[in-house]
Formats: structure tokens, C-alpha cells, sequence
């Protein structure tokens, strides 16, 4: 099921994203719809100030009509005589500056005023002026009663009109007042929508983002679980790949240890006089043990690429030799298939290059080695040559291509998965794991490269791959050497051929001149060719044989023809002068023997003292086998009494051999000055790669650890093959009767510390050499026990000794078990 | 911090602890403005009596600007209400403000020594007469001040001014 399907959360509905559009612009325009009704009710308030206008003008005009009877009440105190004439004068005054306030101020403009208001106030204005000029004269009158009566009757003209306009003044204010009040109520309306609609696009808006804020939390934490469930996932997957490396790996170990057994038992068998029929057992047995090793070998290299164990060391190289390299270990398939093999190197490329030089030879031999499996007929080329990266470094561009089967489309995607192989017909007609191809790309790209192949089937196939190299070197330009010319079926072997003899400096031509090196291969009729140029036939059984290099090339061209390589002697060990120095009689005896049957002249020393007084009287050694634990004089004291020595003695050769293979003695060996160190039990395959590393200078390989096996079987089958014929019963059957004593010795209430520790030496020991693993281990940590309760220990050694005894044959149990008892 | 009205109420209540009411000069014309009530007690029952001369010799103020009651920019000058009250001792906390026509307003003292108010003797330099809404008009300072933009500011502008009573 896809995934958004299952977590919706993740995406946003689709729903959301339009309605916060959708609000928002809701809001600004109710916004603008009620700041744009606000403002326009505001300027209907604004008007509404007429009304203050209104009552403005109705006040002037009560104070007009009020001035008025002040007016005539102040004409008929002043004719009683009853006040001065300044209060008339005074009264006209104020009632003239009230008439003047109504026609100067503003409300006609401002509307207060209509016409019939505007018309009495012009009809007054004239009667105040009347009324100012008889005021004028009152004084002067002789008959004051019938002047202030004149001048009342204007007075009362002027009150017949202001009346009215009060009257009219306060209507319209009532009416405007109602207006008001209806305009304020509509405008609170209004004012109150918008309000509303404000505060419910507020809201809205509000309860959009919330709605948002929580989905948007909602996948966050979504994403949040599903992160951490990927990550306990990669977590997981990391532990399980780890695991599944450490299972290979130890698995590899496992298998790895009693094949080692096996293939030893066969070469033993092999060795033995047995018919031809059981030769052909044996050498199929081998051959299958070999394939398994093979197997092992891959999965273990793998395993360690894939937990990104493996180291790469980066040193300098030659391209040149790195190819020569690829082309030794490939010739003899090469040759066992009669295919033809061109290795060239670039002039492009620097002498010097820098990568690991090691790794890209694995991945050209596995590369190679395809090829070839997968070639019955043609040729296997491989080209060497430098590419610049697109950011201008150097890059090794190496293509292995050869005129094979081919891979079809289906499987080509799929080729470079781990176990996974061409066809599964294939790799039971071939052989190999599947493991080789997923190998190189492991080893490419953590080389910061790139593999790739292109192929079809029938048309052979093209595998290439490129890595980023660094060089202090320009390129070697070949030293110019003429014209050249090449014959060759078609296909890849003319280029390649033609790449090489450039590579060596040729001008490669299309035709053939007088002074042409003509390169013809065995398949083509010699064709007429230019008197005076020198033909070399190439190709399988011809002079120029495969593998062809820049090499063999110039070998061939200076005259010297390129015979079928002798096969590399295999490394033999020569007859050497060793003393082995052993406390142990019984190991003494089997090192002995199996020296001897290596074909070494072996002398014996019971201790170290022994040993240092022959080894500086004696004829020289080549080497000297110390153990490390021996009365008088230990190994190591031995050694360094050794070192003291004048030359050539104090240069003797000195392995420590011992069954406590803790990193702190190997130390203190090397510390010593001894050159190598071999953990027991001492195999013929063992005991041959320590004196070898010895002789070659080579640094000690890690002790081996202690197997898990109650009895080391690939160690019994060295024994029984390299001691006489009924010895190994003869030391067991001494182990057996020796161990009584050590055993009675080791109680915790009887035995003193140092006495324990020797008796534990010696069992660890003889354990070891007799192959009964479990009791030497045993043994062994209890003499490394680090707590004084030793009880649990001894009760794990008898178990591990009465579990080897119930194995031995019949006899000998029953004696072993008496002991034990 | 003290407020503006709190320092007017401060400075009044220094002024008015001089008896400034000493220097009050005789009668040279009409009476045109009467501050009666709480004024100095060593002044006659009918309180502290201006005449146009004694206006002038106070310290005067200027207003030139809009009101509601005139066109255009319109100067008035005239002596500040806060000497006005200084001279004739008064004390108290509102003003009762009556016109020649009976108009009345009340007035908080503090607002004499809170803003420049004057009582306008002449309009664009010439004495009012009564029909001018003169000869006194009580003038705020309404254009330096938006505060003192409003009806109840306005209303306290009394023309035609003839009497002050403190209380």
C-alpha cells in the first residue's frame, strides 16, 4: 500500500490551504466594508453637529426674544423714572449685539437657518433699527410717555416677530433632534454589523489558524513518529548487518579451521602409497576443499567490506607492473583455455600512480578471471588509462573486456548484487560464489570509484571501472620506434594490439610499409607484406604469446622469443640446523619428529641453560625453538643470554613457542629479542610458515586462537602423519599416565602456588601438543585465574580430561579413568 | 509628576499670598468689571472694581486666531484673567462669570493659571462696544490647545462680561 495512503497526515488536506485564502481575503474586505461604513456614518455625526448649530441658533434666539422684553421692561422703568437712561442704552446694546449674532453668525450658511427664519430675522433687523434711532431721541423728547410708548409699540413689533421664530427655531430643532436621534441609532446599527462581522472574521481567522496550527502539529508529530520508527529501524538493520558480518565472519573461522584439516589430511593422503583410482579421490577431495576455501576466503572478504572493516593502504605503484602482476597470476588459466591476453598500459598514465595498488590487483584478477571463465574462444584484453575527472583530477580508467558469452539485459541490472551471478546454470557450470563482482564494487567505490559493465549476449562483454588516483609524476612519453601495422580477425584484438604498440611508442598505420613492424595473428594468411618488414605472428602457441604486455612485446620485437613461463617453483623451506629447546620430554619428542620429517637436522635440550651452553659450544644453529617455560633457565632468560652472545651466535634465529599465547608474552618475547613467536599446538603447516617468516625477516603472524574443539583433529592428522607408526598411541597412553601425578598435585589444599603453576605449564603443553585442545585451555586459564577460588577450574580440567577419556580406545580408557579416579 | 493644572493651582495659590490687591488704583472711569466674593477682605462689600485704565494697566495677554463666534483670524487682546484675579485677592476654587445679559457660567479658578485665558478689552485693536459682544469677553487660548476646542470650553467664553464671583 503506498505510504500516503496509510499516513494522510503528512500531506496537507487539500481542503485547508483554500479557506485560509478564502478568510483572509473575507476579512480585509469586511474590513474595508466597516471602516468604510464607520467613516460614512462618522460624517453623518459630523453633519449631525448641526444640531448643536440648532440649539446654538434656538439659545441666540430665545436670548433674542428674552432681550427683547428686557427691552421693554427697561423702557418702562426708565419712564417711571424709576432707573438711569444707561440701562435702555445698555438693553439696546445687548439686543442689538443678539440680532447682529443671528445675522452675522452661521447659520444660514450652515443650514440651521431656512427661509421663513432667515426671512424674520430680516424683517427684525430693520425694527431694531427703527427702535435705535427713537432711543436715540428719548432723551430729547418732551413728552417721554408718549416717546417710550412709540418705542415700546416697536418693541412689541419686534416680540410679534421674534416669538414666532422661536417657535419655528424649536420646531426645526425637535425635527433635527429626531434626525439625530434616528441617524445615531442607524449609525449604532451599523457601527454594531460591522462590529459582528469583524469580530466573526476575527474569529474565524482565529479558528482557521488553529485549525492549521494543529494539522500542521498533527504531521509534524506524524513526521516526528515515523522519523524515530525509521530510525529504530536503521538501528535494527545496522545490528542485524553487523550481526550477520560477525556470524559470517565467525562461521568463515569455523569452517575455515577443520577445512584446513581436511586438505591437510588429503595432502598427507596424497602423499601416501595409495592407486592411481584413490589419487583421484584424494585430488577431487582437495580440489573441493580448495573451492570451499575459495567460497570462505569471498564471503569472509566480503563480510569485512560490508561491516567497512577493511583497511586500505595507499602507497605509490606502477601501472606497469600492477598489470604484469594481474598478467602473471592470470596466465595460466589464460593459456588453460588457449584464449589470447593483452594487458596495455597507457602512455597517458604517470609511471608513479597512488591508490591501493593491492585492491585494484584483486579487482583486475577477479575481473580477469571472469573474463576468462566466461571466453571459450577469442581474447581477454585489459586496458590501463587515464582519465581526467570532471574536476580535472586524474582518474584510473581500467576496462577488462573479452569476446565471450556476453550477459543479456535481465541479468546485467543485477550483476553486482551479492550472490548473484549471471545465470544460476552459470555458476553450476563455472563455479564461483556470485560474491567476486560484489567484491570489486565493494572495493571501487570505497576507493571512491565507480564499476560498471556493458555487455550483449554472444558479443562478448565490457566491464570497466574508474577511480580517482593522485600522482607527483608526469607521464613517461615512449621513446619513438616507427611505424607498425597490425593483422587480426575482427573484433577487439586489433585495437587492443594497436593501443599496446602505441602504448610502446609505434605510429600504428593502416597499411603496411617497408619499415612497418607487422603484428600478424596466427588465424590470418600471411599476406603479402612490404620487402623489409619484420613480421611477428601473435596469438595462442605463436612467438608473441599471452599474455602479451609492453613487456613481452619488446621481448618478442628484440629478437627473443616468449617461451611457454616455467611454472613458479612453490616455496620450499630448506634443510636447516635447528635446537629445540623443550622441558617437556614428550614434546620434545613429537617436535622432533615432525622436524625431521620436514627434513631438518634437529639437536634437543631438556632447559634453557642446556640450550645456551649449545648453542654457544656448539656448531651453529639456524635457528633455536624456545619454550618459553623451562626449569634453570626460562625462555626468555635463555634469549636474552643468547643476544649477549659474541656473533654469529648471538645473531642465532630464536622462536618462542609456547601454549600461553597472551599478547603480553608475545611482548615480552619480542622484547627479548626474539624474532618470532608460534602459539602451540605445533602443526607441520604452522611450524613451516613461522620458520619461513623467520628466514624471510617477516614480521610474526597473530597467534592463532584456541579452538573450540575438544580434540584439534587437523592437529592429530599432522601428528599421525608425521610421527612414526604407533608413536602417537605410545604418547598418549604417557599423557594419560603422567597427568595422575599433576592432577593429585593441583588440589587447591595441597599444591603451593609456584608448584601449581609449573604442573599447569606442563599439562597446558602436553595437552596442547597431543591435540586435546579443551584440557590445554583449560589448564591455561587456570593458571591465567585470577581469583584464589580455583575449585570451579579444576572441576572444568577433570571434566574436559574424563570427556578425552571416554574417547580413547578401549584399554587405555579404563587406564585413564583409574588415574582420574 | 505634577500635572499642568496642579502647577497652576500651585502658582495661583503663591501669587494670591501677596497682597497685590494693595497696589488697586482708584477710579478713573466707568466700572466695566466687578470680581466679588471671596476676594481680599480689606476691600469694600462690593468687591474689587475695574475700570477700563486699571484693565490696561494689568498684564496683558493675546489671542489671534479662529472662534466659533467670528470669521477669519481675529485678534483679541486684553489683561490675563489670572492677574485680573491676582489683583483683586481673590481665592477660591470656581469663578461665577455673569454677562450684561444675565448669562452665566461657571468656571473652575484653576484654569486662569492653567492656561493664558484673558479678558479681551480690545478686538483687532479697538474697544467693543456692547452690540460688538463687548466690552469684556472672556477669550481661551483655543487654537494652542485641542483640548480647549469643545463646547464646554466655549460655553465658558462669556462676552459681554460685567462680573466675577469667586466662590
Amino acid at each position: 500500500m503506498p505510504w500516503n495512503e496509510t499516513k494522510p497526515g503528512l500531506r496537507f488536506p487539500a481542503w485547508s490551504s483554500p479557506p485560509i485564502v478564502v478568510l483572509v481575503l473575507s476579512i480585509v474586505v469586511c474590513s474595508v466594508v466597516a471602516a468604510g461604513t464607520i467613516f460614512y456614518r462618522l460624517g453623518l455625526a459630523q453633519e449631525a453637529l448641526g444640531g448643536r448649530q440648532q440649539e446654538m441658533t434656538l439659545w441666540a434666539t430665545f436670548q433674542l426674544d428674552r432681550e427683547s422684553r428686557k427691552m421693554d421692561d427697561a423702557l418702562r422703568t426708565w419712564r417711571n423714572g424709576d432707573t438711569p437712561f444707561e440701562d435702555v442704552t445698555t438693553r439696546l446694546e445687548i439686543l442689538i449685539s443678539r440680532i447682529d449674532y443671528l445675522r452675522e453668525g452661521d447659520f444660514a450658511r450652515s443650514g440651521a437657518f431656512r427661509a421663513r427664519e432667515v426671512a424674520l430675522v430680516g424683517e427684525i433687523g430693520p425694527l431694531i433699527q427703527q427702535l435705535e434711532d427713537q432711543i436715540g431721541t428719548l432723551p430729547a423728547k418732551p413728552d417721554r410717555v408718549a416717546a417710550v410708548l412709540d418705542a415700546r409699540h416697536v418693541v412689541h413689533e419686534i416680540e410679534k416677530l421674534t416669538a414666532p421664530l422661536l417657535n419655528i427655531v424649536s420646531q426645526d430643532g425637535a425635527e433635527a433632534r429626531s434626525r439625530i436621534r434616528a441617524d445615531s441609532e442607524a449609525l449604532f446599527i451599523a457601527l454594531g454589523l460591522a462590529s459582528f462581522v469583524l469580530v466573526a472574521a476575527v474569529a474565524l481567522a482565529l479558528a482557521a489558524v488553529l485549525t492549521q496550527n494543529a494539522t500542521i502539529n498533527l504531521a509534524r508529530r506524524r513526521a516526528e513518529a515515523i522519523g524515530e520508527e525509521l530510525r529504530r529501524t536503521a538501528i535494527a538493520a545496522q545490528a542485524a548487518s553487523r550481526a550477520k558480518a560477525t556470524f559470517l565472519a565467525t562461521m568463515s573461522h569455523e569452517i575455515r579451521t577443520p577445512m584446513n584439516g581436511v586438505l591437510g589430511a588429503a595432502s598427507l593422503l596424497g602423499a601416501s602409497q595409495i592407486t592411481q583410482e584413490q589419487h583421484r579421490h584424494v585430488e577431487m577431495i582437495a580440489a573441493c576443499g580448495r573451492a570451499l576455501l575459495a567460497l570462505i576466503d569471498d564471503i569472509l572478504d566480503f563480510s569485512k567490506l560490508e561491516a567497512g572493516r577493511t583497511e586500505f593502504a595507499i602507497s605509490a605503484f606502477s601501472p606497469q607492473d600492477l598489470l604484469q602482476a594481474v598478467a602473471d597470476i592470470c596466465a595460466p588459466m589464460v593459456r588453460d583455455r588457449g584464449l589470447y591476453f593483452v594487458a596495455v598500459v597507457s602512455p597517458a598514465l604517470a609511471p608513479e600512480l597512488r591508490s591501493d595498488p593491492q585492491r585494484l590487483r584483486q579487482v583486475l584478477v577477479n575481473l580477469v578471471s571472469n573474463a576468462v571463465k566466461f571466453t571459450e574462444d577469442g581474447s581477454v584484453l585489459v586496458i590501463l588509462d587515464l582519465e581526467p575527472g570532471a574536476d580535472g583530477r586524474p582518474w584510473l580508467h581500467a576496462i577488462v573486456a573479452d569476446t565471450g558469452v556476453g550477459i543479456g539485459p535481465e541479468i546485467l541490472g543485477g550483476l553486482f548484487h551479492e550472490f548473484e551471478q549471471g545465470d544460476p546454470a552459470i555458476g553450476r557450470r563455472f563455479g564461483g560464489t556470485g560474491l567476486g563482482l560484489a567484491i570489486c564494487k565493494r572495493i571501487v567505490e570505497s576507493l571512491g570509484g565507480r564499476i560498471g559493465v556493458e555487455s550483449e549476449p554472444g558479443r562478448g562483454s565490457r566491464f570497466w571501472f574508474r577511480v580517482p588516483i593522485t600522482t607527483e609524476h608526469p607521464p613517461h612519453q615512449p621513446m619513438p620506434r616507427g611505424p607498425a601495422f597490425v593483422q587480426a580477425p575482427p573484433g577487439p584484438l586489433a585495437p587492443a594490439m594497436e593501443a599496446l604498440l602505441r602504448a610502446s611508442g609505434y605510429t600504428v598505420t593502416d597499411t603496411a610499409a617497408p619499415d612497418s613492424l607487422v603484428l600478424l595473428h596466427v588465424s590470418q594468411i600471411e599476406h603479402v607484406m612490404p620487402r623489409g618488414a619484420r613480421v611477428i605472428r601473435f596469438g595462442p602457441g605463436a612467438p608473441l604469446a599471452p599474455p602479451v604486455t609492453a613487456a613481452s612485446l619488446t621481448l618478442a620485437v628484440d629478437g627473443e622469443t616468449t617461451g611457454p613461463e616455467p611454472a613458479p617453483p612453490a616455496p620450499i623451506l630448506p634443510p636447516m640446523r635447528l635446537l629445540v629447546a623443550e622441558d617437556n620430554a614428550m614434546n620434545r619428542d613429537v617436535m622432533q619428529q615432525v622436524l625431521a620429517a620436514m627434513g631438518h637436522d634437529v639437536e634437543l635440550a631438556a632447559d634453557g641453560a642446556d640450550a645456551l651452553e649449545r648453542v654457544q659450544n656448539g656448531a651453529p644453529f639456524d635457528a633455536v625453538l624456545l619454550d618459553l617455560q623451562m626449569p634453570v633457565l626460562d625462555g626468555i632468560s635463555a634469549a636474552r643470554a643468547i643476544r649477549a652472545l659474541p656473533p654469529p651466535a648471538g645473531r642465532t634465529l630464536l622462536l618462542a613457542v609456547t601454549a600461553n599465547a597472551m599478547p603480553s608474552d608475545r611482548d615480552a618475547c619480542l622484547a627479548a629479542g626474539m624474532n618470532g613467536f608460534l602459539a602451540k599446538p605445533v602443526t607441520i603447516a604452522r611450524l613451516t610458515a613461522a620458520l619461513r617468516e623467520l628466514m624471510l625477516g617477516l614480521q610474526p603472524d597473530e597467534p592463532a586462537p584456541p579452538s573450540s574443539a575438544t580434540i584439534d583433529t587437523d592437529h592429530r592428522q599432522s601428528l599421525l602423519a608425521a610421527l612414526r607408526p604407533g608413536s602417537l598411541e605410545r604418547l598418549v597412553m604417557a599423557f594419560w599416565e603422567e597427568i595422575g601425578l599433576d592432577i593429585a598435585a593441583l588440589a587447591p589444599d595441597v599444591a603451593d602456588a609456584q608448584e601449581r603453576d609449573e604442573r599447569l605449564h606442563r599439562l597446558a603443553g602436553a595437552a596442547a601438543t597431543l591435540g586435546y585442545a579443551q584440557v590445554s585451555q583449560a589448564a591455561l586459564a587456570m593458571r591465567n585465574a585470577t581469583t584464589p577460588d580455583i575449585a570451579p577450574l579444576l572441576a572444568a580440567l577433570r571434566a574436559a580430561l574424563a570427556y578425552d577419556a571416554a574417547l580413547l580406545p578401549g584399554t587405555m580408557r579404563a587406564a585413564a579413568r583409574t588415574v582420574l579416579d | 509628576m505634577m500635572s499642568r493644572r496642579g502647577l497652576g493651582t500651585a502658582a495661583a495659590a503663591l501669587l494670591l499670598a501677596r497682597p497685590a490687591h494693595a497696589a488697586l488704583a482708584p477710579l478713573h472711569g466707568p466700572v466695566v468689571l466687578t470680581v466679588d466674593g471671596k476676594v481680599a477682605p480689606d476691600l469694600t462689600a462690593g468687591g474689587a472694581l475695574f475700570d477700563m485704565q486699571m484693565l490696561d494697566a494689568l498684564r496683558q495677554g493675546r489671542f489671534y486666531g479662529e472662534t466659533p463666534w467670528t470669521r477669519g483670524k481675529t485678534e483679541f487682546t486684553g489683561p490675563l484673567l489670572s492677574a485680573v484675579l491676582t489683583a483683586a485677592g481673590a481665592k477660591g476654587k470656581s469663578l461665577e462669570m455673569r454677562a450684561l445679559n444675565d448669562y452665566l457660567v461657571t468656571v473652575p479658578l484653576a484654569d486662569a493659571f492653567t492656561w493664558s485665558v484673558i479678558i479681551a478689552t480690545r478686538r483687532d485693536g479697538s474697544a467693543m462696544r456692547i452690540r460688538d459682544k463687548g466690552p469684556l469677553w472672556v477669550v481661551y487660548p483655543m487654537d494652542s490647545d485641542s483640548r480647549l476646542r469643545n463646547e464646554a470650553i466655549y460655553a465658558r467664553c462669556a462676552w459681554q462680561l460685567a462680573r466675577i464671583t469667586v466662590s
